[in-house]
């Protein structure tokens, strides 16, 4: 039972996810606008935030930016279709997250999931110097990574990659973050980088390599949630 | 060059001084020497080239050279020249005197040119002036300059537009310009501009072609035609810089244009994305309700059920309201909406209105003498609906519905508790601010990306302006917005179905 903060203007929308979440057994909070939402996250601490980024006071990103600046809390951004440019600003933001409008339940209920049980991972293991995604064992003092049990032979940069994504597991990490993070302050741009590098991460690790998903035009993310959303991705590339 | 009657005043001026002289010289010859006598008479020599040029300097000169030769030269009275001294100051006489004439007419020449010149250059600097000012006449002071410089008795400025050749301006001109341009009309078809029997175009002309860029950008005819290579010279200057001017203008022209053509791209790719949001979001609502009924493990319970399929059909039938406020758009901008007045009960038309909505907890208050209004029901039930749905995404809760009497006519209201009247304005520039005078309906570029088209109250506008009314947007007292219009009274006793077919300018002006 996890306590849940949506908040979306559209109050059809809001009934459907508070019946459906409820249904599983969460509690869940509204708010209507960004204002609402900040008040809400304070005070009531919730364990995951669903942020619509069309809000009509506070803009759905600066709602992402103000809630980091004093909490880790797992924040899953609801965006439309067509509209990836914010939905990159959001993650940048801090947001782990995003599910594109419209969205089936189970593939928010998946991303749900993932943002919940990471989002425990790491108010539990804050700073820690061994992280565990699944099978993977990523050992920041000792510089190795082990994959059930077996040493992966991992370049410098390979291994702060893989480093990152998995003291972020679960988040989205776009291509200008791990750009920052790995490359350094004066790359941001260079995703072909990531390309090459994500792929012989996804050789070396195997099997495991599925942890490693890939989301087009937007970035990376390490999660061993093998579930894979019921519904299949948005076709956003349709009409463009 | 000296005139004709100014070297003749020349000429008598200097034959007069000459006799004078003569005369006052013939007293004294005796004491008087050869020399002196031909220093005097270089004067009226000098006068007579200064009154009348070179020509009259030179019959002072052989005047002087004959009163000379024969009056003051001893053995007077013939043509005999005695002494050598005497020889040579006759040729010294007539050689000093045609120097002499020739250097002042130099000069007073040199003169005439000068001033030539610099009146040129102030034509030059008029016509500059003319040109460099930003007004939309460029063509009518340009031949009005052409004209005052040259005197001309006319002057017209032909100009390419489109396809065919126009007459941009003209002065002078006894024939009326569409009568000229009628001529000009047919690309393809050589035109006999003088011979026209219909334009008898007086003179001789001159036509110049103006070139900028090294394109033509016009033809400029001018009559009489400069006859003095001076302003022929002139008139290809003048050509040449309003060639380039016409061409700036052309060019100014051409960027205002794709600015306008630009604004208008952006305004329809805001709606698109406004009208793509608005189409979203129930949708969002339908896909999320339905994927969880689905769902074998959503441990939803019979009545989560039924409340999910209702939130479902409700917003699929928000769905097919915009769909038809779309439909409408197009009726509008296409001009074929139909009013159909008659009789409509104001309370059976709010009625409808909220049925529609599903009866939303909204306050209605009409006044006791509100009854009937002149209208067209179908409408005006949508123009309510529209209103109410409006205020209801914004602002639910307090919406109050009301209807009263105002100045004859009865007023319509929808008011809210909501942001106020800011927010309508930004959610609503579609049909309140942002209408372009084609009366298509346009956005301003306020509208947020994530914004709402405003598209039902821009076809509630539209709709109530075919009624000859306007939807007019204040302030709720005690905060939130109103938006209302009024209509006429209707009689149950008037003629029934007076239908009225509206042009598409007539509803877009009636609208504003």
């Amino acid at each position: 039972m996890a306590r849940l903060l949506v908040v979306d203007d559209d109050p059809a929308l809001v009934k459907v996810l508070r019946i459906s979440l409820t249904a599983r057994g969460d509690e869940v909070v509204v708010a209507r606008t960004g204002a609402d939402a900040l008040q809400q996250a304070a005070s009531l601490r919730p364990d995951v935030v669903i942020l619509d980024l069309g809000l009509p006071d506070v803009d759905g990103v600066e709602v992402c930016r103000r809630i980091r600046q004093w909490s880790e809390m797992p924040i899953v951004v609801l965006s439309a279709a067509g509209d990836e440019q914010r939905k990159v600003s959001s993650l940048d933001a801090g947001a782990d997250d995003y599910v594109t409008k419209p969205f089936g339940m189970a593939e928010l209920q998946a991303r749900l999931r993932v943002a919940l049980r990471h989002g425990a991972d790491r108010a539990g293991d804050h700073g820690a110097v061994e992280l565990t995604v699944g099978p993977l064992v990523v050992d920041a003092a000792h510089h190795t990574a082990t994959l059930e049990g077996h040493v992966l032979e991992l370049t410098a940069r390979e291994f702060d990659l893989l480093a990152y994504l998995a003291r972020h597991a679960g988040k989205v990490c776009t291509h200008h973050l791990l750009l920052q993070a790995v490359w350094g302050t004066g790359y941001g741009t260079e995703s072909n980088y990531l390309r090459v590098y994500a792929h012989r991460l996804r050789r070396k690790l195997g099997d495991a390599g599925t942890m490693l998903r890939t989301h087009p035009g937007i970035g990376y993310q390490l999660t061993d949630d093998d579930t894979d959303p019921a519904d299949p991705p948005p076709r956003t590339a349709r009409s463009r | 060059m000296a005139s004709y009657p100014r070297a003749l005043a020349g000429a008598a001026t200097a034959a007069v001084l000459v006799a004078g002289l003569s005369a006052a010289m013939l007293l004294l010859r005796d004491h008087l020497s050869v020399a002196f006598d031909g220093l005097v008479l270089v004067v009226p020599v000098v006068v007579g080239v200064v009154v009348g040029g070179l020509a009259a300097g030179i019959a002072a000169a052989a005047v002087g050279f004959v009163v000379y030769e024969v009056v003051l030269i001893p053995q007077y009275g013939t043509s005999a020249v005695g002494a050598a001294q005497s020889w040579v100051a006759l040729v010294v006489y007539v050689v000093v005197l045609v120097l002499v004439a020739k250097v002042v007419a130099d000069q007073r020449h040199a003169w005439a040119e000068a001033a030539h010149r610099e009146q040129e250059t102030r034509r030059l600097f008029d016509l500059s002036e003319a040109l460099i000012a930003e007004t939309p006449d460029l063509a009518q002071r340009v031949v009005d300059t052409v004209q005052q410089t040259f005197g001309s008795g006319w002057v017209v400025l032909v100009l390419p537009n489109d396809d065919a050749l126009h007459v941009a301006a003209s002065a002078g001109l006894a024939a009326p310009v569409a009568q000229l341009d009628a001529v000009l009309g047919t690309p393809g078809t050589p035109v006999h501009l003088l011979e026209h029997p219909s334009l008898s175009l007086p003179d001789d002309p001159a036509v110049v072609a103006l070139v900028a860029d090294g394109h033509p950008v016009g033809l400029l005819a001018i009559s009489p035609a400069p006859a003095h290579h001076h302003d022929r010279r002139l008139l290809a200057t003048f050509a040449n810089q309003v060639a380039l001017s016409i061409a700036r203008a052309n060019l100014r022209e051409l960027a205002v244009r794709s600015e306008r053509l630009e604004a208008a791209e952006e305004t329809r790719q805001i709606l698109l994305r406004a009208v793509s949001h608005d189409l979203r979001t129930p949708l969002a609502t339908i896909k999320a309700s339905l994927s969880g009924l689905r769902d074998p493990g959503s441990g939803l319970a019979e009545p989560a059920r039924q409340e999910l399929l209702g939130l479902a059909e409700e917003q699929a039938d928000r769905l097919d309201r915009l769909v038809a406020n779309l439909l409408d758009v197009t009726r509008v901008e296409a001009g074929t909406l139909l009013v159909r007045r008659q009789p409509v009960a104001v309370d059976d038309v709010i009625d409808e209105a909220l049925a529609i909505l599903g009866r939303p907890p909204v306050t209605v208050a009409l006044a006791d003498d509100v009854d009937l209004v002149d209208a067209d029901h179908l409408l005006i039930c949508h123009v309510l609906v529209n209103l109410v749905d409006n205020a209801f995404r914004y602002a639910p809760g307090d919406i109050v519905v009301s209807a009263a009497r105002h100045a004859g006519r009865v007023e319509l209201a929808v008011a809210d508790r909501g942001p106020g009247t800011a927010a309508v304005q930004l959610r609503s520039t579609a049909s309140l601010v942002g209408r372009s005078a084609g009366g298509t309906l346009a956005p301003s570029a306020h509208l947020a990306g994530d914004g709402h088209s405003g598209l039902g109250l821009a076809i509630a506008d539209a709709f109530v302006g075919a009624h000859g009314s306007r939807l007019s947007l204040d302030d709720n007292p005690g905060g939130g917005a109103r938006l209302s219009f009024t209509l006429p009274v209707g009689r149950a006793d008037a003629e029934d179905l007076d239908s009225t077919e509206l042009a598409g300018s007539a509803v877009a002006a009636g609208a504003r």
